[in-house]
């Protein structure tokens, strides 16, 4: 038995080696297009490279800057853990936050409470906007990455009607809300930094979510449904149920991400479009192959290289849209099933020869 | 001109999944004869022939066809060489004619537009020369199985092949249509043509073939000639000990009525009435074989009782509780269990390993759990109980069912269904291409239930396995029960096989007996 517990490490060995190839291709392909658009590349490479860690500011950045990535994150695990393409956590995301400011504006509740409840109706409104997909899938057979690709704009704008109609501060010269209470945002840990206690609640969420998909037979039943839905039906379960329930969840923790993030980091609701983290859930859920163990690291990674670009586009001639490149290929890289495919077939032939052998 | 019309030497294929489909297997093909191919399923037959006709890379090997080595070339070429197969499963457009089928890809031309006057009449003149009798302006989609074929053996012709594989072809035929297509194939080596016949039936395979090569576990084991051969022979060559393809049983002793099936009738998606006011019962101690042509609502049948269709019409009577408007989850906590047709799309959920498969209609149970959490550690144990109870062939529990051989899958489904105790076994081809151990296996725990005091409801395309094992045998037909048979000793193979063709009914009274 223990030899053949050695061989299963090995396969599992090619998928993380194909993680890094995946991106140490798309680092090397950064520095390719540094050397040819700046003038002093090896500055720039320096301040992409290790810029976020010259300064405990700029480090803290960098952990401010995950707290969305992993709600986001394991939101979209839960989204598609059913087999469907719910790309709604973008919109429920952003209600979040709008639900977050309306409550945290009316209620008048003492501040702690206040933020309690507001965070709660952040993940209730979140969880609304990604059950509606799901709910027209199970009831009327609707395309759900049709439908929730959608939503999105319908969010935005009926988010944005709220602000801008109830909760606009005319002194401002943006559509930005009223100030919240100071005393309801999240406490800050570290000074110089604005790393605050919204992270442990993304901690916790990391952990429970963790604990449902392997523990419970919910999150059992909803991977059966999402590797073989006939299965899954003839095993007994109720399908749509399972589906409906998932992307609850994955509702729910998209809305709380983006209340968690308005209280963390900012003094008033200032967004004016989609935020775009939605749609960085779906690549932290990929570069963690979907576990919820691996959420907190691939963050870590997009955060840093996306604080390193900003740094290295502010002290240089580099435009920091060329993060979204770097994105893109590191998604088609990890993604490409064919990197390394070879290699790991060797290993499978090699592998059956032996096992032959021990027969 | 050599005497081989083809050679394959030493062929080896490792599929992605780590299966060794085939190791060192050669395989020589005489000019003009008949040249069974045989095995278990899971032997690696087809497999070979997949690698012969370019649909799969071999990992090492040679070819040789007529002297041309056949390396790297694509399946078109392959058939451009005079290599042609008639499928399993047909690769026939349902929608369009008879003629147009066949010309699908090699159109006759008159100036831009297709010539349909020669292609009709190049079909016509095939379906003749060859004793084949199809009519070419015909629509694929209303003609019989048996026809269905032979517009298959058509296209191969018209293709000019000299060497033709037919992968079980009397899979889907009734005895009197396996007896017609062995004419034509007798027709078809007169003219000249060598012939490939994948089969694992024994007897069929002694009656037309020249030559016999066995395949075994991927390996090959020898090739002989059929006239020499004895079918004990065959059949130890086929599975490397002696098996009785027989079932001892004890007599059957019938409890009370477990299942009632009462006017039940099924319209399928497509509006075409499957299952047409059938009526029977189950009752504990009886193994109900259903028999068939595979497509005469067999399949429904099973299906709508378990739960999986909606809008039936009719009553399923079980215990009294009408299990039409229960869920299958509700089903199954009544106690009944069912073994799917298809084990890759139904019976397994394949990229998961083999304990998530095991624990699948439990997982809800309070035995695989600690303080409410799923507890690995018990699911462990029952997973690895199961698989030593049901000598499931693997690494441990965790490997990917996808990785197991047909046989060792379909105990996976088998251990399960079993494994929770059922006082009704749907068993819907419960032993569809798997080796003959694990088939003597599901067979001996099959009977075994009966023993018990368990109702079986086994519906099968193989008329073997519905006489070995069953008790009492109902036929079925275009839907309708054709024929029921209390004793199942009273009838022989051949008149089922009059019963499933439709050419012989009973009354509605008497089936509903």
């Amino acid at each position: 038995m223990k030899a053949i517990a050695k061989k299963r490490s090995k396969l599992g060995l090619v998928e993380a080696l194909r993680t890094c190839v995946a991106v140490g291709v798309s680092l090397l392909l950064v520095c390719i297009v540094v050397f040819i658009i700046s003038a002093t590349p090896g500055a720039a490479l320096f301040d992409f490279l290790i810029g976020p860690l010259t300064s405990l500011r700029r480090f803290g950045n960098v952990i401010e800057a995950c707290v969305p990535l992993m709600f986001t994150g394991l939101s979209v695990i839960l989204l598609q853990r059913a087999g469907l393409f719910n790309l709604a956590m973008e919109g429920a995301f952003f209600i979040g936050s709008v639900a977050a400011t309306a409550f945290a504006l009316t209620l008048g509740l003492p501040d702690k409470l206040n933020l309690i409840v507001a965070l709660i109706m952040a993940s209730l409104a979140g969880a609304i906007v990604c059950g509606i997909p799901a709910l027209l899938k199970v009831k009327c057979n609707a395309n759900v990455l049709v439908t929730s690709l959608m939503l999105n704009y319908v969010c935005l704008y009926f988010g944005m009607w709220i602000i801008v109609d109830f909760f606009a501060d005319p002194g401002m010269s943006s559509n930005y809300s009223y100030a919240f209470p100071e005393g309801m945002l999240l406490t800050k840990l570290f000074p110089k930094t604005r790393i605050n206690t919204g992270i442990l609640i993304c901690a916790a969420c990391i952990f429970l979510v963790w604990l449902l998909l392997n523990k419970t037979s919910f999150g059992y039943k909803v991977t059966m449904v999402g590797k073989n839905e006939r299965m899954a039906r003839y095993s007994g379960m109720n399908i749509g149920q399972l589906i409906i329930g998932s992307s609850l969840i994955g509702g729910v923790l998209a809305g709380l991400g983006g209340g968690v993030d308005l209280f963390g980091m900012y003094p008033r609701f200032q967004y004016s479009g989609l935020p775009g983290y939605g749609w960085d859930g779906i690549l932290i859920a990929i570069v963690a192959r979907h576990k919820a163990q691996y959420v907190p690291f691939a963050a870590l990674f997009l955060a840093y290289l996306r604080i390193g670009a900003d740094i290295m586009s502010r002290n240089n001639d580099i435009p920091s849209e060329m993060i979204k490149i770097i994105q893109a290929i590191v998604i088609v890289l990890i993604s490409a099933q064919a990197i390394l495919s070879n290699y790991r077939r060797s290993i499978v032939v090699q592998e059956a020869k032996e096992y032959e052998q021990e027969v | 001109m050599e005497k081989e019309i083809l050679k394959m030497k030493q062929i080896t294929k490792i599929y992605g999944n780590g299966v060794i489909a085939n190791k060192d297997v050669s395989l020589t093909v005489n000019r003009g004869e008949i040249h069974a191919l045989m095995g278990e399923n899971g032997a690696g037959k087809s497999t070979l022939m997949k690698i012969l006709f370019g649909f799969e890379d071999k990992d090492s090997g040679e070819i040789l066809f007529d002297g041309q080595n056949l390396d790297g070339k694509k399946p078109a070429e392959i058939i451009e060489c005079g290599i042609g197969m008639v499928h399993q499963h047909f690769m026939l457009v349902e929608s369009l004619r008879v003629y147009e089928n066949v010309i699908l890809g090699m159109e006759p031309k008159k100036g831009l537009s297709t010539d349909k006057e020669a292609a009709i009449k190049m079909v016509k003149e095939l379906s003749e020369k060859y004793n084949l009798s199809v009519d070419p302006m015909a629509k694929v989609s209303d003609i019989s199985v048996g026809l269905k074929q032979k517009v298959e053996l058509i296209k191969v012709l018209a293709r000019n092949a000299r060497l033709l594989i037919l992968d079980e072809p009397t899979a889907v035929l009734t005895p009197q249509e396996t007896e017609e297509l062995f004419e034509q194939l007798l027709l078809l080596k007169k003219n000249g043509h060598t012939i490939i016949f994948i089969s694992h039936k024994i007897k069929e395979v002694k009656q037309i073939c020249d030559r016999i090569t066995v395949l075994r576990r991927g390996r090959l084991v020898g090739t002989m000639d059929a006239a020499n051969a004895t079918e004990e022979e065959i059949s130890k060559f086929m599975v490397g000990r002696d098996v009785v393809l027989k079932m001892d049983k004890k007599p059957a002793a019938f409890g009370e009525t477990l299942l009632k099936v009462e006017n039940l009738s099924f319209e399928n998606k497509d509006k075409k009435k499957v299952l047409n006011n059938v009526n029977f019962e189950v009752k504990r101690g009886q193994i109900l074989g259903i028999a068939g042509v595979e497509g005469n609502g067999q399949n429904e049948l099973a299906e709508c009782i378990f739960g999986f269709h909606k809008g039936v019409e009719g009553k399923v009577l079980f215990e009294g509780k009408n299990l039409l408007e229960e869920s299958i989850r509700q089903i199954r906590e009544n106690g009944v269990s069912y073994i799917p047709e298809d084990r890759l799309s139904t019976g397994v959920a394949t990229k998961v390993s083999i304990w998530e498969n095991l624990v699948s209609d439990r997982i809800d149970s309070k035995l695989l759990r600690v303080k409410r959490l799923l507890s690995q550690k018990k699911i462990q144990e029952m997973s690895q109980q199961l698989i030593k109870d049901y000598t499931i062939l693997c690494r441990n529990e965790n490997q990917e069912v996808g990785m197991l051989s047909g046989g060792n899958m379909q105990k996976v489904v088998v251990a399960r269904e079993f494994s929770a105790n059922p006082d009704l076994l749907i068993a819907n081809q419960p032993t569809r291409g798997i080796d003959v151990g694990a088939n003597e296996f599901i067979w001996k725990r099959i009977i075994e239930l009966r023993d018990q005091g368990k109702a079986i409801m086994l519906v099968s395309a193989d008329l073997n396995e519905v006489l070995e094992l069953s008790d009492s045998i109902m036929v079925m037909c275009d839907g309708e029960v054709a024929g029921y048979f209390e004793d199942s000793k009273e009838v022989s193979e051949y008149e089922l096989g009059l019963y499933m063709l439709g050419l012989k009914k009973q009354g509605q009274e008497v089936a509903a007996e």
